[in-house]
């Protein structure tokens, strides 16, 4: 019961993870970001409670707002760049943020302890103060804040953006406003997330939080599905327990998962949640000519 | 003199980011996509080089080191296509986010994989597989300077390569589709340009010399781990983003460059800023100038 219990621990803090990449992806940005701000949240919720003996949601919006500013700031210069140059300026934001807490030491006595931030050697002993109760808190709070987002103005004016950039700029949309504030949005997401994450582990290290969970991150969204915001939720879930699942593989089981993962981003590309789309979309092409990709090309 | 030193083994070193580079920004230029599994692909050409010359006793013999080099290089290219035709060939009319999942799959596939090939496989060890070569212990003395006798071997080579790509690209009838399905692949295809073929032959030269590059980085640092992709992919981000995409000359000199600060910044400062210095770098010429040093292509702004 407490195996199964903290598997779905894991999956919530997972969802928080992906629907915080999800936020940048509303208005069609790639961002690999989100591992930054995460561990951002991590360091930051974990110094104000283990260290000044902040609560725990004091200590969280703290982090989220910090973030938010982050993003601010960040996001603002990468405005000028989009799709893959903008994946590679998140991909630089979030190493920078992993090598500055690998050189990044605040050591403070505390109880005849020694706590804090400590380098390479990571964060250790963060009092465990995110358990279920509040992992499931934030999660539904978080599924109702995207589900009313997607379908409140600003949802649809991302989704506008999504399509097509020049028609919502003509339909009177601030662009600039919608993707700086979706950047941030975002950033503060991946946050709390981070931060309740640092809270449920008791110990982070830099190396936690390396290109690879980036890509894990991008994962659960294209996994998932990135149309509605159910996707990454499915995806999140789907690729958290999946490694478990797949017990049986033994050593290879990672393997079969990136095996798995491949497979339902060649077969399906919309995702879990796009299934239906894609099958049925599928029945009634038959034969799609073979072009080449002429359209999306820069 | 400690600065010279560093700036001289950095350039020669280089030459091997370069060749990381060059793949990884020829595939860019004709996809438009990045390869993610293009790491992945230096690591499994290292690891079948190393294969090889642990194997035969690369240790003593230029001989059995130049079949390695030929075995990463042979790799490398297969592998390439086997890429292409898993994760990008699939995926001809799917969003720009599709073939960076797949590609990044494949790269988790074969990471996964070696992990396990570096346990299970008697020449290798776990953490750190070692890759014998006779250039270990050969140093030059100019002056006061030292200078690796591994550093200028793979610099001659490196370069030999890239003189080979480039006349490849500007010369061979290959070259000149390949240049034309960049400028304008609607335009190629439609002048008869067998784009299919075009993208199968630079996943295959991108990739044999990523495997040339990582035989090379295999012998120069000794060691290989199924995690040495990774790092270099990022090398190589950082490399082609400062070059400006798709620009193959561009990414040449950049790898030089990164080579040249990181060397210095690992002798002056400590090994862990060189990474922190680098992505501020490549931050910076993004913000400032997003289409990169050597721009060949518009990078998309608002």
């Amino acid at each position: 019961m407490g195996y199964l219990l903290s598997i779905a621990e894991t999956c919530g803090l997972n969802v928080i993870l992906a629907l915080s990449v999800y936020a940048t992806f509303m208005v069609g940005q790639f961002s690999l970001a989100q591992v930054g701000f995460w561990s951002i949240g991590a360091y930051t919720t974990g110094i104000l409670v283990a260290l000044y003996g902040f609560p725990l949601l004091a200590a969280l919006l703290i982090s989220a707002a910090l973030c938010a500013v982050i993003g601010l700031l960040v996001g603002y210069p990468c405005l000028r760049i989009r799709g893959i140059y903008l994946a590679m300026a998140t991909v630089a934001f979030s190493e920078v943020v992993r090598v500055f807490f690998n050189n990044f030491t605040l050591q403070i006595p505390i109880g005849g302890l020694t706590l804090g931030p400590g380098g390479p050697l990571g964060f250790r002993g963060i009092p465990v103060m995110t358990r279920w109760p509040q992992i499931l808190l934030a999660f539904v709070l978080l599924l109702a804040l995207f589900a009313w987002l997607e379908k409140s103005r600003i949802g649809l004016a991302a989704k506008a953006i999504r399509e097509d950039e020049t028609a919502a700029a003509c339909s009177g949309i601030n662009i600039v406003a919608m993707k700086v504030g979706m950047f941030a949005f975002g950033a503060a997401v991946a946050a709390i997330g981070g931060g309740m994450y640092g809270t449920y582990v008791s110990s982070v290290s830099p190396d936690n939080f390396g290109f690879h969970l980036a890509l894990i991150s991008v994962f659960f969204v294209a996994v998932g599905g990135s149309e509605r915001f159910v996707g990454p939720v499915i995806g999140a879930i789907v690729l958290t327990v999946l490694p478990d699942l797949l017990r049986f593989a033994g050593d290879y089981r990672m393997v079969l998962y990136g095996l798995i993962v491949l497979a339902i981003a060649v077969i399906f590309p919309r995702g879990i949640e796009g299934i239906w789309t894609t099958m049925s979309q599928r029945a009634r092409e038959r034969k799609p000519a073979l072009a080449p990709r002429a359209t999306e090309r820069s | 003199m400690i600065v010279i030193e560093n700036l001289i083994s950095g350039l020669l070193f280089g030459a091997t980011y370069s060749l990381v580079a060059i793949g990884f920004t020829l595939i860019f230029g004709v996809l438009n996509r990045l390869n993610i599994a293009h790491g992945a692909t230096i690591m499994v050409s290292a690891f079948a080089g190393a294969y090889v010359s642990l194997r035969l006793g690369g240790q003593t013999s230029f001989l059995i080191l130049g079949l390695a080099f030929l075995v990463s290089v042979i790799t490398g290219a297969i592998l390439g296509i086997l890429v292409w035709r898993v994760a990008f060939a699939p995926l001809r009319n799917a969003s720009p986010l599709a073939p960076f999942v797949t590609s990044a799959a494949v790269a988790l596939i074969l990471e996964e994989l070696f992990v396990q090939v570096s346990r299970h496989v008697p020449q290798f060890s776990p953490e750190f597989s070692s890759f014998p070569s006779p250039l270990e212990d050969i140093v030059f003395n100019v002056g006061p300077i030292l200078i690796r006798g591994a550093y200028v071997v793979i610099f001659v080579i490196a370069a030999v390569l890239m003189a080979l790509l480039h006349w490849w690209i500007t010369r061979s009838r290959m070259g000149r589709a390949i240049r034309a399905v960049e400028e304008n692949l609607t335009m190629a295809w439609l002048l008869g340009i067998n784009v299919r073929k075009v993208e199968i032959a630079v996943f295959a030269a991108a990739s044999a010399i990523a495997g040339a590059a990582g035989c090379l980085v295999g012998v120069s640092t000794g060691t290989i781990t199924p995690y040495m992709g990774a790092n270099l992919l990022l090398t190589g981000f950082v490399i082609i983003v400062l070059a400006g995409l798709g620009s193959v000359y561009g990414a040449m000199v950049c790898g030089l460059l990164v080579g040249m600060i990181e060397m210095t910044i690992v002798g002056l400062v400590s090994a862990s800023m060189k990474e922190a210095v680098l992505f501020i770098v490549l931050f910076a010429v993004l913000v400032v100038r997003p289409q990169g040093l050597f721009a060949k292509l518009d990078a998309q702004r608002d």
